[in-house]
């Protein structure tokens, strides 16, 4: 599980690094800025669009308590969150995060500021770096350059402390800054993110560009996936007269076992399986039981049976001198194993 | 970026289960019977390994297409039976439920939806403009406007037709709708994987 946690802190820490590295890097060239003679009075706003950029920062950064909304949270957190090693949804998430990066959208650290990976942090100060720089050169003839930062301090100053739950979020050259665009871009970052994944996914996507092509690989990939199952499904249904699966021990152990590393022991808890019911009550039980079931190395058949005896379910004698394969349980068996069944809920 | 071998292992477990009862409940001898029931179960088998092999505790949600894939199959009626068998009857009944919610809930999404699009339609021109606007950087914005609004209902259209297709994407925007199909992707084509060691194996084992 420790990739989960890394991912997971990367966006925060690369935030919370460039912006100190800007910070850092910039404050001597603040004194040299021509934009001081358009400075009017302290913290009014139109001075502050006259501000380069970083010291509108330098002035921000200080004072901002860290918001608890996180411009990208809402993208990497439920990506980090399923990619935790076994999940194939979000596989990578360096991806997203260096596009994150990329794309200097990015905002000060969240509330709980973990120790940023060095790599990352590296990459993500010189990004900052290089995008700061020209910017602040640039700004000096052009005034339009407003972060959304400029647009937070008059109401960021008054009251930070009680409205902690602004995103300062650093707009991109020659776009708008209200709130609704920006809440767009994020969107927007969401969905090319996804896309990226997408195309990942699907063979031949790589070298389409734009979404509709891509959109266009994909629903081809789907439906001809779709019609692979029909077709196999027809072709199993053919190859079997009776569809009756009960024969196939043998070479499940060899060929399957191989490929979907399939064993024996993966049977005892599928009885168990049912629909969620409201179905917190034993779920966590459940993903402990099937932490212990998945991960647990499926050669001890006895950590098995101490789990099943912890519950108290009383059939531990029919696993334990059953067939030791999926069939070798009968059917008549499986009426009684309904209502233990019903004590474990799967999430579904 | 293949499924893992938790997913694939509760998968191929799950599907044999699937089928093994299949096979004991249905004695019909037609060909398109036996492959839907093949193609009920080993869709259960993916939608029920889908949710027991991802570690989705953190958010105790279900991908929505499994949930879907499963009503679908449970609405009708002729596969009740095999449902019930492989599920559990408590299982088929919320199968049912959902199935019944998922009705509901997805007409009144297409009626929000149709009124969205007509009485949006102004405001969405008017946003898009401005966003080409500042977006494009300030370079062609009368002539791309056009191009790009094209391409927006082509994307449109597309996504559309993605939603006919991913179980369940009936109810689902943008965002969540490219999750989904994902999820879905990587799913099929673990279940074509199976399938076809599935085939093999028989195939090999009767001559």
């Amino acid at each position: 599980m420790r990739h989960a946690s890394p991912p997971q802190e990367l966006p925060a820490a690369a935030a919370a690094a460039s912006g100190g590295e800007i910070q850092a890097a910039l404050a001597p060239a603040t004194a040299s800025s021509t934009a001081a003679g358009t400075r009017g009075g302290g913290g009014s706003f139109t001075a502050l669009l006259g501000l380069p950029t970083s010291q509108a920062m330098e002035l921000l950064l200080p004072r901002t308590a860290p918001p608890p909304a996180l411009a990208l949270a809402p993208a990497p957190a439920p990506a980090p969150a399923p990619a935790a090693a076994p999940t194939p949804t979000f596989p990578s998430d360096p991806h997203l995060v260096d596009r994150a990066v990329r794309f200097s959208t990015f905002a000060p650290p969240s509330p709980s500021p973990p120790p940023p990976p060095p790599p990352a942090a590296a990459a993500a100060a010189n990004a900052g770096k290089r995008k700061a720089e020209p910017i602040d050169r640039a700004s000096k003839g052009k005034a339009a350059k407003k972060g959304k930062t400029a647009e937070e301090k008059p109401a960021g100053g008054d009251g930070d402390d009680e409205k902690p739950a602004y995103v300062h979020v650093r707009a991109r050259r020659g776009q708008a800054t209200d709130s609704h665009s920006l809440a767009e871009r994020a969107r927007r970052e969401k969905v090319n993110a996804r896309m990226e994944l997408l195309k990942e996914l699907v063979p031949g996507c790589s070298k389409v560009s734009g979404t509709a092509l891509v959109l266009d690989e994909i629903i081809n990939h789907v439906q001809s996936l779709q019609r692979q199952v029909e077709y196999l499904s027809m072709r199993l249904a053919a190859v079997n007269p009776r569809v009756d699966f009960g024969g196939l021990d043998s070479f499940l152990t060899t060929e399957c076992g191989r490929i979907a590393g399939f064993n024996c022991k993966n049977g005892i808890d599928l009885e168990q399986v049912t629909w969620p019911e409201m179905g917190v009550h034993g779920a966590r039980q459940l993903m402990q039981l099937q932490q212990q079931f998945w991960h647990g190395d499926l050669a001890h058949p006895h950590q098995v049976a101490s789990q099943w005896e912890k519950r108290g379910d009383g059939h531990l004698p029919v696993f334990s001198n059953s067939n030791p394969s999926l069939f070798g349980y009968d059917l008549t068996s499986s009426g009684t194993q309904q209502t233990p069944a019903t004590k474990l809920k799967t999430e579904l | 970026m293949h499924a893992p071998r938790k997913f694939k292992k509760a998968f191929m477990a799950q599907l044999l289960l699937s089928l093994r009862e299949a096979g004991q409940a249905s004695k019909s001898m037609g060909l398109r019977e036996r492959r839907d029931a093949v193609r009920l179960s080993s869709d259960v088998a993916m939608a029920l390994a889908s949710a027991r092999a991802r570690p989705s505790a953190a958010a105790l949600r279900s991908t929505a297409w499994a949930r879907a894939l499963v009503a679908r199959h449970a609405a009708e009626q002729r596969n009740e039976a095999l449902l019930r068998r492989i599920m559990g009857g408590a299982g088929y009944e919320m199968a049912a439920a959902a199935a019944r919610v998922r009705k509901e809930a997805r007409s009144r999404r297409i009626v929000r939806r149709s009124h969205w699009v007509c009485s949006g339609a102004a405001g969405r021109k008017r946003r898009s403009s401005l966003q080409l606007a500042a977006g494009s950087g300030g370079g062609g914005g009368g002539s791309r406007c056009s191009a790009m609004a094209a391409a927006r209902r082509m994307v449109r259209a597309r996504l559309q037709v993605l939603r006919s297709l991913v179980p369940g994407g009936e109810a689902m925007r943008g965002l969540s709708l490219l999750s989904e199909t994902l999820d879905y992707v990587v799913c099929l084509k673990t279940q074509v994987e199976l399938l076809q060691c599935l085939c093999k194996g028989s195939r090999s084992q009767l001559g």
